[in-house]
């Protein structure tokens, strides 16, 4: 199983801090909800774990392999990345767009057994009437679909997922979290940034919760208390019930 | 889920996929189509048959001077220039993140323009003589070429060097661009306002564009430019396609993105310079052919590329054949017809066709 671990992991956007000495550690087969108020660090968290952006101090060890060390492409190969919205310049069709998640693993052009592949998981994905339109003629919870399915076409190790549900209705939530849980049952690490802290409960294994680009509070669902909560949201809330069935109900500000 | 549902999907794309080989093939049949009539017509009209065996050594001595030493290097001229336009625009219009990418965002058309004014104003290049048929000769035309393009580079060289401290963000790319060509324009204008009658119509006449201007050695050049650039552009189109879908997702799929926009946008400033330094400011080539093809085939950079190139070079040699025979002897400016040609058939594309942006 892939180990994903962050050793005092700084960042800053122009000088302000956005992650302050964040220290992890994530293993193959978890979900891990990254939660936390806005501006928390979870979006910047995901993309120096992916090196889109670079840490500006603190290390990423892939099976204790530094990412620093590694090429793009070889990162490519073994994490995979979804971003918050997918603006399209010269949309192009879902088939082409899984399609790009073959790029790492080839040269110029994709072979007979990329587009297999890319077939099979459009097939896996129910996503087979949609595969000759274009990505931007299609509804929120369709792209977001299809996004998946190109990270999942990298076959990657780790797939890190920004927001995935936030601008979807309620079925398509459900049906992006359990094509997510279906991928970590394969033996995946997936993080996901998610503002939705029931649906985080639901699902998500492990828990890790942000303030200021710190983590305050990483385990179970158990970690995530209600004084823990009422104090990192600064707002006053009530819990209800316990584990997979945990829910968490926001009443006034504090 | 549906899973049962539909055909499979690999089917389905294998059938497009047959769809703009197709479109390729059809280009190309119509460039050979475009080579023949275009060696045909003339001042001294020869059947297609003439032509081609004028084309492949089998004919007269008169057929064959006529179609090899006078019309085959205007011809080859013309597919070079639109091919190169072409793709270098599309491969602009993609670095750039923005559809109206083309040698005039980024100052480049504006910056040559400025390099032949200073050629002909400054350093003397400016003698011209006219006549009915070649319209106006500038007789220094090789010094003209090298400012012309040396100024091009010069302002694609400040564009690439701010974009690198910017990390190659494209809105830098375009501002600079903007900027330069505003400058160039600024400067062409001073030239022009200095210039004596024969220089300004030496310069108004550069910028027409001209198929005219090139003998085998200037076609060799661009040839060797712009063919490696095709390949180069083709090679990167699977990566360009990840280049339209932002950059977070680029490089989370392993490309380079500062790497492949800028040596994208170098080498398509490169062609497009060398180019417009030969023959011309043409307008419309390097903005719109692509956005033709796009409306055909799909946005796939890997078939969109090439087939922007030979659409290009279709579009430019029926434009130039039509621009020296409709009302010859007199030959006009092939900037008006490929603009005449192609503007009303974008329009239609664009109410008509496919949206992509």
């Amino acid at each position: 199983m892939v180990t994903l671990e962050l050793k005092d992991l700084h960042f800053s956007y122009n000088g302000i801090k956005a992650l302050a000495g964040v220290n992890l550690s994530m293993r193959g087969g978890d979900l891990v909800g990254l939660v936390g108020p806005n501006g928390s660090g979870k979006s910047t968290l995901l993309k120096n774990l992916d090196r889109i952006i670079v840490p500006k101090k603190g290390k990423v060890l892939l099976d204790g392999k530094d990412l620093s060390s590694m090429k793009r492409r070889e990162i490519a190969r073994r994490i995979g990345y979804v971003p918050q919205s997918s603006v399209n310049l010269f949309s192009k069709t879902v088939f082409d767009t899984v399609l790009m998640g073959r790029i790492p693993h080839g040269s110029w052009a994709p072979t007979r057994s990329d587009l297999r592949k890319v077939s099979d998981i459009i097939v896996e994905f129910g996503l087979q009437d949609l595969s000759g339109r274009g990505l931007n003629s299609l509804s929120g919870g369709e792209k977001q679909k299809v996004i998946i399915a190109r990270a999942v076409a990298q076959e990657p190790e780790i797939v890190l997922l920004d927001e995935p549900t936030s601008s979807l209705d309620l079925a398509n939530q459900i049906d992006v979290m359990e094509l997510i849980k279906t991928q970590t049952e394969k033996g995946i690490l997936a993080v996901m940034a998610v503002h939705d802290l029931n649906l985080a409960l639901r699902y998500c294994d492990r828990f890790v919760l942000l303030k200021a680009g710190k983590v305050v509070a990483n385990g179970d669902s158990d970690a995530l208390s209600r004084t823990v909560l009422e104090d990192v949201y600064e707002i006053k809330a009530k819990v209800l019930g316990n584990g997979k069935e945990k829910v968490f109900v926001p009443l006034s500000r504090r | 889920m549906k899973k049962d549902e539909g055909s499979d999907p690999l089917e389905a794309y294998q059938k497009e996929a047959y769809r703009k080989w197709a479109f390729l093939a059809i280009t190309f049949i119509l460039l050979i189509i475009a080579v023949l009539v275009s060696l045909s017509i003339g001042s001294s009209d020869l059947t297609i048959m003439e032509a081609f065996k004028g084309l492949i050594g089998r004919g007269d001595e008169v057929s064959e001077t006529i179609v090899r030493n006078i019309r085959l290097p205007r011809v080859v001229t013309a597919i070079i220039a639109g091919a190169g336009l072409a793709a270098a625009g599309a491969t602009m219009q993609t670095v750039l993140r923005n559809p109206i990418g083309s040698p005039v965002t980024l100052g480049i058309s504006q910056a040559a323009a400025f390099g032949a004014a200073f050629a002909v104003v400054v350093l003397g290049a400016g003698t011209v003589h006219s006549g009915m048929v070649d319209a106006v000769v500038n007789d220094n035309i090789y010094l003209v070429s090298l400012c012309a393009f040396a100024a091009s580079m010069i302002s694609t060289g400040v564009i690439v060097l701010l974009a690198r401290f910017k990390r190659a963000s494209p809105e830098s790319m375009i501002l600079t661009g903007v900027a330069m060509g505003s400058l160039a324009t600024a400067g062409t204008t001073a030239m022009e306002y200095f210039a004596d009658d024969v220089q300004l119509s030496s310069i108004i006449f550069w910028t027409f564009g001209d198929m005219g201007r090139t003998g085998w050695e200037e076609v060799f050049l661009m040839l060797a430019v712009t063919l490696p650039a095709l390949i180069y552009f083709t090679w990167n189109g699977w990566r360009y396609n990840a280049l339209d879908s932002g950059d977070e997702t680029a490089k989370s799929l392993g490309v380079n993105t500062e790497r492949l926009r800028l040596l994208g946008m170098g080498t398509a400033s490169l062609v497009t310079a060398l180019i417009i330094s030969f023959v011309g400011i043409i307008g419309f080539i390097g903005l719109v052919v692509p956005h033709i093809v796009r409306k055909v085939i799909g946005t796939d950079q890997r078939f969109l590329l090439p087939a922007s190139a030979l659409a290009g070079a279709v579009l430019l040699l029926i434009s130039d054949t039509v621009a020296r025979t409709i009302i010859s002897p007199v030959v006009l400016p092939v900037g008006i017809l490929t603009s005449f040609i192609g503007a009303p058939l974008f329009i239609y594309l664009v109410v008509r066709g496919k949206e992509h942006w």
